[in-house]
């Protein structure tokens, strides 16, 4: 499999959590970003066929409609160059609630896109509030159903806990926020545990004592109770923080990522991993538009075999269904075991499990996975 | 110059002295002036406060090796003077060290702030000086700050030691006032070294430095007869022989020269290898012209303070060892030998003069050797009477034999004196008492300060007991002890137990009072120190195989990154790369990491 991810890094509003790379959007400066990602796109050549696309930012869909289909324009270009057609196994948009509207979802319709993931995060007001977005739930119900009219069918909803406290954020408060997400009858949910980034709002705000993090206990209680509830509507975890009812709504183009896959970034501050002349390459684009425009990069890695089998575990172990070892040893010629031997003791233990020729994490441990990789690497 | 009556006449202008000082009472500048005045230093190339040499020294403003230079000077009756200025260390660890150095010289300048009074340890310092019947002169330095009362030292000088002051120097070293006055009054009152060229050879060593050219150079101070190069000395406690490569001075620059005589104080090459057979005062004679007979007060150095020091890495064993190795070819003092613990695999037991010894030692493998070492907690030499009549000597804690084959224990006391304000006397005398220590002497060193004398177990002094004291006193109390033999003690063995097992390097020795509260602060240390793991980790205190005291270090809550796509990729790795270099500084003990800082928890109690 490979991908293709499209970074737009502009957005209309900044939420006071998000550390991705992004820029409030003014016209003029929309027009030169959209212009070289548009370029970079239109310069890309000799890729390998596409299986997914993914447009993610930022918020793509805070550009101004022509701007918009400039770039999706640019890759069905490109994909007429790369898969001869524009079959596309899945293609994604991110999208913003307030941004739905006819004219765009008649934009995107001319397109092969086929699933969209909506930005919502909580619809509690206390937790939006923290979060600096409103999200009033008739209104998305609204846009939902409306996308939802026009055959847009598969959808993910992001969703944020531990934001606020157990004692202020209950079980029951978290309830009542959840089963309206799962009244919008998504096909898949990505449930973060909000991170405080130290510079974004919120980082700010928690490093003066204004905003204060939930302990690691309401955050493990909040995860439980998510669990639990998205269980009783069918959500059952694939990844650390993704849920879906069935296994064809797993996200493609994401596995591509946890699969140890290559694919292609484009756009500001993109990141990419590709085999360039047989050399394994993890690079990101620059993220000042001048160094973009002259394909500068911010980061170059070449891989050892050894970063590559690193990656392979620390991205594989986040899959509940783990590691292949069929392939891994394919791939590397050496077993997972053999080249990690600390995970021996960690099955021993029961921190992680062998089965059907898959290695995995014990799911009651997947939420210390961090600390359970800095055993076995 | 090789005839005996020009070594005699030239005897008669030498003037041997030493500084004694407290920590801040300004030594290092006294003794910088004196180099200046005398002109053994070009200024531009002086760096501040030269004798000083070692970093390390610098940076904690204390004086760890000893040193000496020749210097002359010219003095108002218009002779050229030979003066030899003889270092001292200024901490209590190596009381030894300081009464061999006074032992070499003839006379001492007593540097007292002038406002700041007499301290404890300066006082230990000068009645090793009046017990080496050295000539005494009084400076009272820094005269020229607001709070200067020369007077009132003064009085405190005669009464607290009984030393007359009425001719004391007044001094500001830092603005060079009284320097001259201080030059004139060695030449007066130090005596001229006594002894004859051409007796039989007696030269007390009192330090020696390691040269990778030319090995162990003892520092010696000739009593009596005359060293030459080509001469075979002998050390008369090790009866060690060696030829004399070259001998010399330092200006402070290192000066070669054809022998040393009666007075100087110098160096002598021999391409000695071991610095065992270097002992800090013994005699060094020559077999030319040899002396039977040895300078008095030569005595073994034991350690008093013992520790593991493991490598956090098991392969840097072998460089651990090689460092110390090194270390010891500059300091006899410190011994080691290879000890093996379940929890911390292979290290030394290693021993001390006492705790600043002890720290300066490992932050020097830190520092210089840069090997990152895991210490346990220090501990004291005990005797343990065994009921089949015999006695074993006890350093490490863990090795302490069953109770059932004990029939007493024996602990090392020491003879404290602190000399502090009058108004912190109730406080220190509560500390004393929870250390242990046994009252046995008040005395007011004037209206607002009074030195208390404790007898008190050294093992309670080597935990936090400097610390207790300067934050109990806001600083003001002066410390120092010396070892006053051994007292039964009602000891037990307070063992640690993580996850069900026992943690070897983590056992103390504990009096059986103390024993239950020690224990329940111990475990609630360690629950805070130990990092949580992916179990929930018991830590339990037992005295005997009986549980004591018991804490849990909950389980690990999270350690995730919620978002892990595309563009997080490398950023993730770098992070996980980070934090395992983070982890590498805690060693695996059973299914338990621990924290280097856990195996001091017991130093770190608040009692």
């Amino acid at each position: 499999m490979f991908g293709l991810y499209v970074h737009i890094p502009l957005c209309r509003h900044i939420c006071a959590y998000c550390d991705f790379f992004k820029m409030v959007v003014s016209n003029n400066y929309q027009d030169k970003v959209i212009n070289a990602i548009c370029r970079e796109l239109d310069d890309k050549n000799h890729l390998p066929y596409l299986d997914t696309v993914y447009i993610g930012g930022g918020t793509p869909s805070s550009l101004s409609l022509p701007n918009l289909d400039s770039i999706l324009t640019s890759i069905n270009n490109l994909l007429m160059r790369t898969n001869h057609n524009l079959d596309v196994v899945e293609y994604t948009i991110e999208l913003n609630p307030e941004d739905i509207n006819i004219e765009l979802i008649n934009l995107l319709k001319k397109y092969p896109i086929n699933r969209l993931s909506i930005g919502i995060q909580s619809f509690n007001k206390e937790v939006q509030n923290i979060l600096g977005r409103q999200s009033d739930y008739e209104l998305i119900k609204s846009k939902i159903d409306l996308l939802k009219a026009n055959n847009f069918s598969n959808i993910n909803l992001d969703y944020i806990y531990s934001v606020l406290p157990s004692s202020i954020y209950t079980p029951i408060i978290q309830e009542k926020d959840l089963e309206l997400f799962m009244s919008l009858k998504p096909t898949h949910l990505s449930c973060y545990s909000l991170i405080v980034e130290e510079k974004t709002i919120l980082g700010k705000k928690a490093s003066t004592g204004e905003y204060i993090r939930p302990n690691d206990e309401d955050d493990l209680n909040q995860y439980l109770n998510m669990k639990k509830i998205l269980k009783t509507h069918n959500f059952h975890q694939y990844e650390i923080s993704n849920y879906t009812s069935d296994y064809k709504y797993e996200s493609k183009h994401n596995k591509i990522y946890w699969h140890n896959e290559c694919y292609v970034g484009i756009g500001p501050n993109a990141s990419g991993y590709e085999i360039i002349d047989g050399q394994h390459i993890r690079y990101t684009n620059h993220n000042k538009i001048n160094e973009y425009e002259n394909k500068q990069l911010l980061e170059n890695e070449v891989l050892t075999i050894s970063d590559i089998m690193d990656y392979e575990i620390i991205l594989g172990l986040r899959l509940v269904e783990g590691i292949d070892e069929i392939k891994f040893y394919e791939k590397f010629g050496v077993s997972v075991c053999d080249a990690y031997p600390k995970i021996k003791d960690l099955l021993k233990n029961e921190i992680m499990i062998e089965k059907d020729n898959y290695i995995f994490v014990n799911e009651k441990h997947l939420y210390i996975l961090d600390y359970i990789l800095k055993e076995i690497l | 110059m090789s005839n005996f009556e020009e070594m005699r006449e030239r005897s008669k202008r030498i003037r041997n002295f030493s500084i004694i000082a407290h920590i801040d009472h300004g030594k290092s500048t006294i003794a910088d002036r004196i180099l200046e005045k005398t002109k053994a230093v070009d200024i531009r190339e002086m760096k501040e406060q030269l004798l000083d040499s070692m970093d390390l020294e610098r940076e904690r403003g204390i004086t760890i090796k000893l040193n000496a230079v020749e210097l002359t000077y010219t003095a108002s009756d218009g002779i050229e003077y030979i003066f030899h200025l003889i270092d001292t260390p200024g901490h209590v660890d190596f009381t030894y060290e300081v009464s061999r150095s006074l032992a070499a010289c003839e006379g001492a300048v007593l540097v007292v702030d002038a406002s700041q009074g007499i301290e404890a340890q300066t006082l230990a310092n000068v009645y090793l000086a009046v017990d080496n019947d050295l000539e005494i002169i009084p400076l009272i330095n820094k005269i020229d700050l607001p709070a200067a009362d020369p007077e009132k030292v003064k009085k405190e000088i005669e009464d607290v030691i009984g030393l007359d002051a009425s001719n004391a120097v007044l001094a500001s070293a830092k603005e060079g006032i009284g320097i001259i006055e201080l030059l004139e009054e060695v030449v007066k009152i130090v005596p001229a070294p006594k002894g004859d060229p051409e007796a039989p050879v007696q030269a007390l060593v009192f330090d020696s430095y390691y040269d990778s050219y030319r090995g162990v150079v003892p520092s010696v101070r000739i009593k009596q007869g005359t060293i030459r190069k080509g001469d075979h000395i002998k050390m008369l406690a090790t009866g060690a022989v060696y030829e004399v490569t070259e001998v010399g001075v330092n200006t402070p620059k290192e000066k070669k020269r054809d022998y040393l005589t009666v007075g100087d104080v110098g160096w002598v090459a021999a391409s000695i290898k071991d610095v065992l057979n270097v002992r800090v005062g013994d005699t060094m004679t020559t077999l030319e012209n040899e002396s039977k007979e040895q300078l008095p007060g030569y005595r073994q150095l034991n350690s008093m303070v013992f520790c593991g020091i493991y490598p956090i890495e098991a392969n840097k064993y072998d460089e651990l060892k090689e460092a110390l190795e090194k270390l010891q070819l500059n300091d006899a003092s410190l011994t080691f030998e290879p000890e093996t613990s379940q929890a911390l695999g292979h290290g030394f037991r290693c021993g001390f003069l006492g705790l600043l010894h002890m720290d300066v030692i490992e932050e020097r493998i830190e520092r210089e050797f840069k090997i990152e070492i895991i210490a346990t907690a220090p501990s004291v030499d005990y005797h343990v009477y065994l009921t089949n009549g015999t006695m074993v000597q006890v350093d490490n804690p863990s090795l302490l034999p069953d109770m059932t084959l004990i029939k007493r224990i024996e602990e090392p006391y020491v003879a404290a004196t602190i000399m502090v304000p009058s108004e912190f006397v109730g406080p220190i005398m509560e500390l004393c008492q929870q250390k242990r220590g046994t009252f046995t002497d008040m005395r007011y060193i004037d209206q607002t300060r009074v030195s208390l004398h404790y007898d008190i177990p050294l093992s309670e002094i080597v935990y936090d007991f400097f610390d207790r004291l300067k934050s109990t006193t806001k600083g003001y109390a002066s410390f120092d002890y010396e070892l006053a033999g051994y007292k039964e003690s009602k000891l037990v063995k307070l063992d640690i137990l993580l996850n069900g097992e026992r943690v070897d390097a983590l056992s103390i020795i504990v009096h059986k009072d103390f024993a239950y509260p020690k224990g329940r602060q111990l475990v609630q240390k360690l629950r805070k120190l130990i990092p949580r793991q992916m179990f929930e980790v018991p830590v339990q205190a037992a005295i005997s195989n009986k549980i004591i005291a018991r804490e849990n270090i909950a389980a690990l809550r999270k350690d995730v990154l919620a978002k892990c796509y595309g563009g997080d990729v490398s950023r993730k790795k770098k992070l996980l790369e980070k934090q395992k270099e983070g982890k590498k500084r805690m060693k695996q003990v059973g299914s338990v990491e621990i924290p280097q800082s856990a195996f001091l928890a017991i130093l770190e109690i608040d009692e």
